[in-house]
């Protein structure tokens, strides 16, 4: 059967993989050529694989036809990707997607980002909020997210995404190995509460391994990501926390107890990020950040909980703070300070400024400053 | 602050490890003989998930799930490195392996999943 369905189905794909190639044969602006550069290739390095599964003799034995029908929906799934990420990025270029990919071009300037900064393209889906693609170096942002300050310092959390994939480059290894020391560091802690005798019932210990499992997957991973976001816009970065819990969030304390959990509970993102505004020197913002956050909490009667206490303790969140400082400042990128000089670092700061002294005209200042988000060239 | 970022990069790092473990399991299974070139990084994941301090916490992510998932005791990591080496391979050892290559077909799916936003 398989013989007969792979025959029929690869020769569709195979045609499927000319029609991208022939739809990004055209000229493109200069940022964007490193992507369709890279779905190019990316396609033509899955059209052998996918002819292999029809002429391999290996593949002909019985023993070897669930590895076949893996190998199959393995490139599958990457023709989706690159047609649905990179090919659909590349199709749609507007010139919203041009300001934003050269913004954060500028972003990467300034605080010395020690790799490419990627395409930028305003097409996330509603689920997606800012979503980083490292294996294009393509970056998603909601449709109309460059008319609006707030949250653009979301885009430095992203960068660190990029860090934190990129392989065998030693600039970056400094960065690559703090988020191994602290992720240890949490494993540690949970390795010490499952060997307790007095662990409690069956259904703790269960969770306890999930938690492990989330601790080395994207919690450590979302915390040192906030931790560059903070390191490298300052203040900006908290708010824009806070904003993005205000219209999001739930309950900040709530420990997920699934193994799959994409995220750690947002009061542990913001001690963190409270933690580093206070190692730059930030104490004044990160008061002032932390006295919001608490009147967030009490209006929406959220409190701390058991799970929280057990698996974000602070010694582990301080741990990840300090060493992702170390990381951060051996990469040699810059951290944030007050007045930078830097101007998109200094708008972000100063539109957040803007927000508290007059939040009831701030729109109205945020139009006027679009000229300064993208100025002319 | 990415609702899904941490999967783009994570997924990368799972397609690789599970193309080289079914490159892998396609030689044995097929009768051939695997070259260096195929034995080489399915070896070098199962080195660096021996060890747990310095690995990267992609790797210790899967060395935990392989582990609850088949109950592979410590040990059993080191006589497969030994085994592939060798080229001396046991049907335990196949199993195994066949193991982990169903634990990153489902961790790919699974991210995958979850990069459509599902």
């Amino acid at each position: 059967m398989l013989d007969d369905y792979l025959a029929g189905s690869v020769g569709q794909l195979l045609e499927r993989a000319r029609h991208l190639q022939g739809a990004i044969s055209k000229q493109f602006e200069p940022e964007f050529r490193a992507l369709a550069l890279t779905c190019r290739n990316h396609v033509n390095s899955l059209i052998p694989d996918l002819q292999n599964l029809l002429t391999d003799p290996r593949y002909k034995k019985p023993k070897t036809q669930g590895i076949r029908l893996r190998a199959y929906k393995l490139l599958v799934d990457e023709l989706d990707f690159i047609e649905c990420v990179g090919f659909a990025a590349l199709d749609r270029i507007n010139p919203e997607d041009t300001l934003m990919t050269r913004l954060v071009a500028d972003i990467a300037e300034e605080l010395m980002y020690p790799l490419i900064p990627p395409v930028v393209s305003c097409q996330s889906h509603f689920s997606s909020y800012f979503h980083a693609f490292p294996a294009l170096n393509l970056l998603r942002v909601p449709l109309k997210e460059g008319h609006f300050l707030l949250h653009l310092p979301d885009l430095y959390h992203e960068l660190g995404h990029f860090i934190l994939t990129e392989q065998n480059n030693p600039v970056v290894e400094p960065f690559l190995k703090a988020h191994t020391s602290a992720a240890t560091t949490a494993r540690g802690h949970m390795a010490a509460l499952l060997s307790k005798p007095t662990r409690g019932p069956k259904t703790t210990q269960q969770h306890l391994l999930a938690w492990t499992t989330c601790w080395m997957g994207a919690w450590a991973t979302e915390i040192l990501c906030d931790l560059f976001g903070a390191f490298a816009v300052g203040p900006a970065y908290g708010w824009g926390h806070l904003h993005l819990c205000a219209k999001r969030g739930g309950d900040p304390f709530l420990v997920e107890t699934s193994p799959d959990s994409s995220h750690p509970p947002d009061e542990a993102r913001m001690f963190v990020m409270l933690e580093a505004l206070v190692l730059l020197g930030y104490h004044k913002d990160a008061t002032a950040i932390e006295a919001h956050w608490r009147d967030l909490h009490s209006f929406g009667g959220y409190k701390s909980n058991a799970d929280y206490q057990l698996c974000f303790p602070n010694n582990v969140l301080k741990r990840f703070v300090e060493e992702a400082f170390a990381g951060y400042q051996a990469m040699n990128c810059r951290c944030s300070a007050p007045n930078s000089g830097c101007r998109v670092h200094d708008l972000l700061n100063e539109a957040w400024k803007q927000f508290w002294v007059a939040p009831a005209n701030y729109s109205a200042w945020e139009q006027r400053k679009q000229s300064d988000l993208f100025p002319k060239a | 602050m990415s609702e899904t970022g941490i999967y783009a990069g994570s997924y990368q790092h799972v397609r690789n490890y599970a193309r080289s473990v079914d490159r892998l399991l396609l030689d044995l299974n097929s009768g051939t003989s695997p070259t260096e070139e195929a034995v080489a990084p399915v070896v070098s994941l199962l080195e660096a998930m021996q060890d747990e301090k310095t690995a990267a916490p992609s790797i210790q992510l899967l060395e935990i799930r392989w582990k609850q998932r088949a109950s592979i005791p410590a040990s059993r990591l080191a006589e497969i490195v030994s085994e592939l080496r060798t080229q001396q391979i046991s049907p335990r050892t196949l199993d195994d392996l066949e193991d982990l290559a169903s634990l990153l077909d489902q961790e790919r799916a699974d991210m995958r999943l979850k990069l459509r936003g599902v």
